[in-house]
């Protein structure tokens, strides 16, 4: 039987990445030896020839390319990816993988959006790795041993480091509004005389 | 001008008597009190409130009804009452600073900005700051004027027929008005300038004054001497019979009280207020000292770090609380310095004194005749000016030396300050230097200095 993870097991298991997906990713770092650097889009072409029996196109591959400009965000992508990937290979998910769809997306684009809010490794600790398992689980359409399907969202939604920028950033810009709205009502307000006040200050 | 400033206006005797007296001013505003009947209604509950809930206050404990109601006003930020007072003496302080450089975050986020009202503070102990307020909130200053006077031994009633208050100012510009208000019955009140010339004849303000007999006059101590002299130097019998005066902005010299309250026959109340505030307190008839007036106000004096001193130790006034939706003050530092004595006083009054209260020091300034120059005069043209704070001293020549600190130093020229000081004081000698740092300490930067005496 195909028993679910449990949370341990998927930490555990990533706490076992090789130590080269650990490494700067390709192309971005500069100073790694050839021999220290991991391709990731071989990874993820090897990837989806053992899940789905065939490679990913050229084309949707090139986004796992080294960028010249390598930039912090890249590279946390490029990182991310390769943890994904090592989680796609535990065992338990190899038997059952995410379609092929979802798993495109939350490789190409998911991923993607995350690294442009994070600010460290996807496996620095131990929350952005639950953060980071619980992605893949919910592309795989698996929650955790003994987590209800909800209950898996309603975890992730706490850990969710794009969900945490969104709701900062809508806050922010819910308070830059108020801040515009009351500083035009001060300044449009101080134009009239205010109600009659019986003694100065 | 907006129609519900105008609210609460009646077309009464009271009124009658302000606008159609043939020495009535020309008036250059309009304005009412801008009641609404549910604030009415509220204001019935507060001034009930307010009869009850003066009490004996102890040392560095928050009344539970202040705590109650910041919590009410600052959801979520603020926790429960009790876990707020629990906390109380680690919240952090917040000052005129934040009023002038970050407004919207003393405003509550649910406050609704339809019925916010702003008054600008004079600017004459401070720089001038626009106070978000509330018309109701405005209008609690009429049951602590009548508190007050009370314990002074003066008792008025007001109604339809009586002209409740005058406010004197005497500037070269401010704004005038009569109105009646509400709540006192439909009683007329007027803010009037004895140094202008919107008169119909040089001796009208008296007559005029004299025709109202208002219950109460207030002002500051510049048009509170300009009445006196008006009176004192009238021909004929005095007429002018207030039941009470109260002296605002700035304490008022014990030797120019007594004499008012020798021409007047009537109480002298000096009174501790501020825009952002409301008053703060009344000179206790018994002494120098100012009473806490409002009961929802909590009044603690901190040290410079926002620590709690002891009972008696002098620091700045700190205030929290307060019935403005728009601005309900978390350990706002006044600026005014002082200290607070809990004991008991022999005027029977429970709440604590203010002691030593400093901050509202009279500024003498004179134009270049060497006549009297209001502060506020100088305010009004200077708040026009890009600047962050000024400062202005006069020297007994009547030489001025202006330090400034522009909001775009690079940009500011300084022949702008020169002319806007001569706008109001003449052809005085102006010496003007740019200062960054001006403003840069705890409190308030007095904006006018000046070597004169009021006995000058």
């Amino acid at each position: 039987m195909n028993q679910a993870l449990s949370l341990a097991e998927g930490l555990q298991w990533l706490q076992r990445m090789p130590a080269a997906f650990l490494a700067v990713p390709q192309g971005t770092g500069g100073a790694a030896a050839a021999s220290e650097t991991v391709y990731v889009r071989a990874v993820v072409a090897d990837l989806f020839l053992a899940l789905y029996g065939m490679r990913p196109t050229p084309l949707w591959l090139a986004a796992f390319d080294r960028n010249s400009s390598a930039a912090d965000s890249d590279k946390l992508f490029l990182q991310a990816v390769l943890a994904a990937c090592h989680l796609l290979w535990h065992p338990q998910l190899r038997l059952a993988p995410p379609g092929r769809a979802a798993l495109e997306r939350m490789l190409g684009e998911e991923l993607r959006g995350w690294a442009g809010v994070a600010t460290g490794a996807p496996t620095a600790d131990q929350e952005r790795s639950e953060e980071l398992l619980r992605r893949v689980l919910r592309a795989a359409g698996r929650p955790l041993r003994g987590e209800s399907e909800q209950e898996g969202q309603d975890r992730l939604q706490q850990v969710d480091l794009v969900e945490r920028a969104r709701l900062i950033a809508a806050a922010t810009e819910r308070q830059q509004a108020r801040a515009r709205e009351v500083r035009e009502a001060l300044a449009r307000k101080a134009a009239e005389e205010a109600a009659a006040k019986v003694t100065r200050e | 001008m907006s129609d519900s400033l105008l609210r609460g206006n009646r077309a009464g005797p009271a009124w009658q008597r302000l606008t159609e007296h043939p020495d009535a001013p020309r008036w250059n505003h309009r304005a009412g009190d801008g009641l609404r009947p549910q604030d009415r209604q509220q204001l019935l509950g507060w001034q009930a409130c307010f009869q009850t809930g003066r009490s004996v206050r102890a040392h560095g404990q928050v009344p539970a009804s202040v705590l109650a109601s910041l919590h009410l006003q600052w959801p979520p930020r603020l926790p429960r009452p009790n876990e707020l007072a629990a906390q109380w003496h680690t919240l952090p302080t917040s000052s005129r600073e934040d009023l002038a450089l970050r407004p919207e975050s003393l405003v509550p986020d649910g406050a609704n900005l339809a019925e916010m009202l702003v008054y600008r503070t004079a600017g004459t102990t401070g720089h001038a700051l626009l106070v978000p307020h509330h018309a109701a909130a405005a209008a609690c200053y009429l049951p602590m004027l009548e508190f007050a006077a009370a314990r002074h031994g003066a008792h008025w009633q007001v109604g339809p027929e009586v002209v409740a208050a005058v406010l004197l100012g005497a500037q070269q510009q401010t704004v005038t008005y009569p109105c009646t208000l509400s709540l006192w019955g439909d009683a007329g009140f007027a803010k009037v300038n004895l140094a202008c010339d919107d008169w119909p004849q040089p001796d009208s303000p008296l007559r005029y004054l004299e025709a109202l007999q208002p219950c109460l006059f207030s002002g500051d101590p510049i048009s509170l001497a300009k009445l006196l002299e008006l009176v004192t130097t009238a021909p004929g019998a005095r007429k002018l019979r207030p039941k009470a005066v109260v002296s605002t902005a700035v304490a008022m010299g014990t030797s120019l009280r007594r004499r008012l309250e020798e021409v007047l026959a009537a109480p002298v109340i000096d009174w501790y207020s501020l825009t952002e505030t409301g008053p703060l307190g009344y000179r206790c008839p018994l002494s120098e000292d100012y009473h806490v007036l409002p009961h929802d106000i909590h009044v603690e004096v901190l040290g410079p770090q926002g620590e709690l001193l002891p009972a008696g130790q002098r620091g700045e006034v700190t205030v929290s609380g307060g019935r403005n939706p728009y601005l309900p003050l978390l350990r706002y530092r006044t600026g005014d310095f002082g200290s607070l004595d809990y004991g008991p006083c022999p005027c029977g009054d429970p709440m604590p004194r203010l002691v030593d209260l400093e901050g509202r020091v009279p500024v003498v300034l004179r134009d270049h005749r060497g006549q009297l120059a209001n502060p506020v005069d100088l305010s009004r043209v200077l708040r026009d000016l890009p600047l962050v704070q000024h400062h202005l001293h006069q020297s007994t020549t009547g030489a001025v030396q202006l330090r400034l600190r522009p909001i775009a130093p690079a940009d500011f020229d300084l022949s702008w300050a020169v002319a806007a000081v001569r706008q109001v004081l003449g052809p005085v000698a102006v010496e003007v230097a740019v200062d960054e740092t001006l403003g840069q300490r705890i409190g308030k930067a007095p904006p006018y200095t000046s070597d004169w005496r009021l006995d000058d």
